[in-house]
């Protein structure tokens, strides 16, 4: 797994909205598997992502990711541009 | 919606990290199991930042506390919302740990709050709160698009609410916020809605207005209205969450929704600060008293001035609201005191004061020992002071005191005060008693403008007053401060320094004039400048000049009027006024004219022209509508 600086700060992210300080983020991780991970703390981690890398998600990226790797392929690639 | 932070890199914004600190901070004192410095810690993450995040984990840390060690409170506080609350929910009670509030949370089913409030069975009433608010979105309005009965519709709307109100405080002791209801932007009327009777945007803010008329004891309103401006319409609103959760407050504004709930929520249980300690040098004034004397402070003039004086004028109405003042200063106290009855632009007196301790002792030392003369508890104390290492030691030392997070520039000052917690009204007491009078003054000030037909009586209904004086020390600093930056009533455009305008007003028989002008409304300050030196029996106008601020009121006629007694009283013959154009002064070209001169002479380059007035044949007409107050003659004859 990539420990980019992104990864570890989505991690950041993940542990505070999701109140899970253990958190353990993995590329194939999934809202699923994560307990506390539904459509509400979704809309929370989305915004928390958007104002902590400065980027903003579209519709498809807010409904459709739920899945860390694409998360922070996706968050990697706007930060980057 | 645009996120806070544009930065692509990865250094968070100042405010963040001060955020950051106090968490960490927070986090330490959880570890220790200090309850109270917890408490603290996250009290002031939730006031260094409005960043959703840092209040999530903010709220983390609290929830791992023991309220029973820090709270001064504790209540029950259920959550009724029109849509998704979960996030409010779950952030509150960082806003309340501010307040020194420990809450515990019952969040209404979603959509179901009408159910809730109605059904005498609820979860609500099971839960018996304390405090109950309802966060209802516009769209729940039982409004439609443009009613073809407005008063029938607004008035049903109207006992809707009000109904559910009566409700809520016959089953319980609850008191009640609601918050009123944000119109969209986005109707299809566009600008039309506010001219459209029966608009929708037109009847949410009627029902507004309604529901403040008709809100009885026990219920707040909470004005979301104000409160969406004031975040902004991309913060308060973001149609991607409402599509996605019907999360109808945006997440941008969830912090500083919850500070109003919870500053609205202290001052109804009683909370409300009684006294703000205030120090002077670079807080009431600009400048140190003690090394800058009196002429050296700065108090109005310059935007620096103005901002200090806008600071008093908000202590001011702080007091008349029945709030106390005191002053703490590191200063001797004679010292401390001139500026308060010498100086004439200050807007606090002593008398507005219940306190005035200037000496050198430790600033919490003193206020400790106020706090016991007045017989207050320290958790009645504001502290107000520029120097951040005075702010930080009383933080650390009277940890009850609320001390106020003024910013770095003096212009962010009054604001600062303006929305500090703590200060805001509970109930307004007898004590508004002069309040009602300044109600009366301005009901009456506001039937003399909207009764003024004419320029005339609209002028003479503002009741303007203008004070002439000479130029003295004290006030040259200001004269020296207008000549440099006044531009469009600036007769002959002369930038004096300092040591120029003390040698003309140091020749012999020169006259020289200072203007203050006051009408009903407001004192305007110094405004205007008349310097004249002799040449023989001529009396010669070097600079003549007025603050923009005052024109369109003859007052510039009023001050010819008093120059020319003046003159005429020394025994000069005529007076000699120029014109010289610059880029800016041609509001300033007919001056002399319409004050009774006699235009004697014009060039075209440069553009320039000169004007004579005879004292024993010319007239200045009367302006009429102005009091003008002259001093007396130093000397007879």
């Amino acid at each position: 797994m990539n420990t980019s600086p992104v990864t570890e700060r989505m991690q950041t992210v993940f542990r505070n909205v999701l109140n899970e300080p253990d958190l353990q983020l993995t590329d194939d991780l999934t809202a699923a598997e994560v307990p506390g991970w539904d459509s509400l703390a979704h809309i929370g981690l989305m915004f928390s992502l958007e104002a902590e890398f400065g980027v903003t998600f579209t519709d498809n990226e807010l409904s459709l990711l739920e899945n860390v790797g694409q998360l922070r392929t996706v968050i990697e690639a706007k930060h980057s541009s | 919606m645009a996120p806070e932070t544009s930065s692509t890199s990865s250094s968070p914004t100042p405010g963040s990290l001060a955020a950051g600190d106090f968490l960490a901070q927070a986090r330490d004192a959880a570890s220790i199991g200090d309850q109270a410095q917890l408490a603290r810690a996250v009290a002031r993450a939730g006031a260094a930042s409005d960043n959703l995040p840092v209040w999530l984990s903010a709220a983390a840390v609290l929830a791992d506390g023991d309220p029973s060690q820090w709270a001064r409170r504790r209540l029950r506080v259920a959550v009724l919302g029109s849509h998704t609350s979960a996030h409010l929910c779950r952030v509150l009670p960082v806003a309340m740990a501010r307040h020194a509030i420990a809450v515990e949370l019952y969040e209404a089913p979603y959509g179901q709050y009408e159910q809730e409030i109605l059904n005498p069975d609820s979860g609500l009433y099971t839960f018996a709160p304390d405090l109950v608010v309802l966060l209802i979105d516009e769209r729940d309005l039982h409004l439609p698009e443009i009613s073809a009965d407005p008063a029938a519709d607004l008035s049903a709307e109207t006992q809707r609410w009000t109904g559910l109100w009566s409700l809520l405080r016959e089953r319980t002791a609850a008191t009640v916020i609601q918050a009123t209801f944000v119109p969209r932007g986005d109707d299809s009327l566009g600008h039309l809605a506010l001219s459209t009777p029966g608009s929708r945007r037109r009847m949410v803010r009627a029902l507004n207005l309604a529901l403040g008329e008709q809100v009885p004891g026990g219920v707040q309103l909470l004005d979301a209205e104000l409160l969406a401006a004031s975040v902004g319409t991309t913060r308060w609103s973001d149609d991607r969450f409402w599509f996605l959760a019907k999360q109808a407050i945006g997440l941008g504004a969830i912090p500083a929704l919850c500070r109003q709930l919870a500053q609205i929520t202290a001052a109804a249980i009683g909370l409300t600060r009684k006294i703000v300690v205030v120090d002077l040098d670079d807080t009431l004034w600009g400048g140190v008293i003690g090394e800058d004397g009196l002429a050296g402070i700065v108090i109005g003039g310059t935007a620096r001035g103005e901002a200090h004086q806008a600071l008093q004028e908000h202590l001011l109405r702080l007091r008349r609201r029945g709030v106390l003042l005191a002053v703490v200063s590191k200063n001797n106290d004679a010292e401390a005191r001139r500026p308060f009855t010498d100086h004439p632009d200050m807007r606090l007196t002593m008398s507005d004061f219940v306190a005035f301790r200037a000496g050198w002792d430790d600033k919490s030392a003193v206020i400790a020992q106020l706090a016991e003369d007045l017989n207050l508890g320290l958790d009645a104390f504001v502290f107000l002071d520029d120097n951040p290492f005075e702010r930080e030691a009383v933080r650390q030392v009277l940890p009850e005191v609320e001390v106020v997070d003024l910013p770095d520039e003096v212009s962010g000052y009054p604001a600062a005060l303006a929305a500090h917690p703590g200060l805001e009204p509970g109930i307004l007491t007898g004590d508004d008693a002069a309040r009602t009078g300044q109600y009366q003054a301005l009901a009456a000030a506001a039937q003399a403008r909207a009764g003024a037909a004419t320029p005339e009586e609209f002028l003479a209904g503002l009741d303007m007053h203008a004070m002439f004086a000479p130029v003295t020390d004290q006030t040259r600093a200001r004269v020296v401060q207008l000549l440099g930056k006044t531009n469009q009533f600036n007769l002959t455009g002369r930038r004096h320094s300092d040591a120029a305008v003390q040698d003309l007003i140091g020749r012999p028989d020169a006259v020289h004039l200072t203007l203050r002008l006051r009408d009903r409304f407001s004192d305007h300050g110094l405004v205007g400048v008349v310097l004249a030196v002799p040449d023989g029996d001529v009396l010669r106008v070097d600079t003549w000049l007025m603050s923009c601020r005052v024109l369109g009121r003859g007052v510039e006629i009023a001050t010819m009027r008093v120059l020319t007694e003046q003159a005429r009283r020394r025994g000069f013959t005529r007076i000699i006024g120029e014109h010289i154009a610059t880029a800016r002064n041609e509001p300033a070209r007919d001056a002399y004219l319409r004050s009774g001169f006699t235009e004697r002479t014009r060039n075209h380059e440069p553009s320039t022209s000169t004007w004579v007035f005879d004292l024993a044949r010319d007239v200045v007409p009367d302006p009429g509508h102005i009091n003008t107050h002259v001093p007396e003659p130093a000397t007879t004859g």
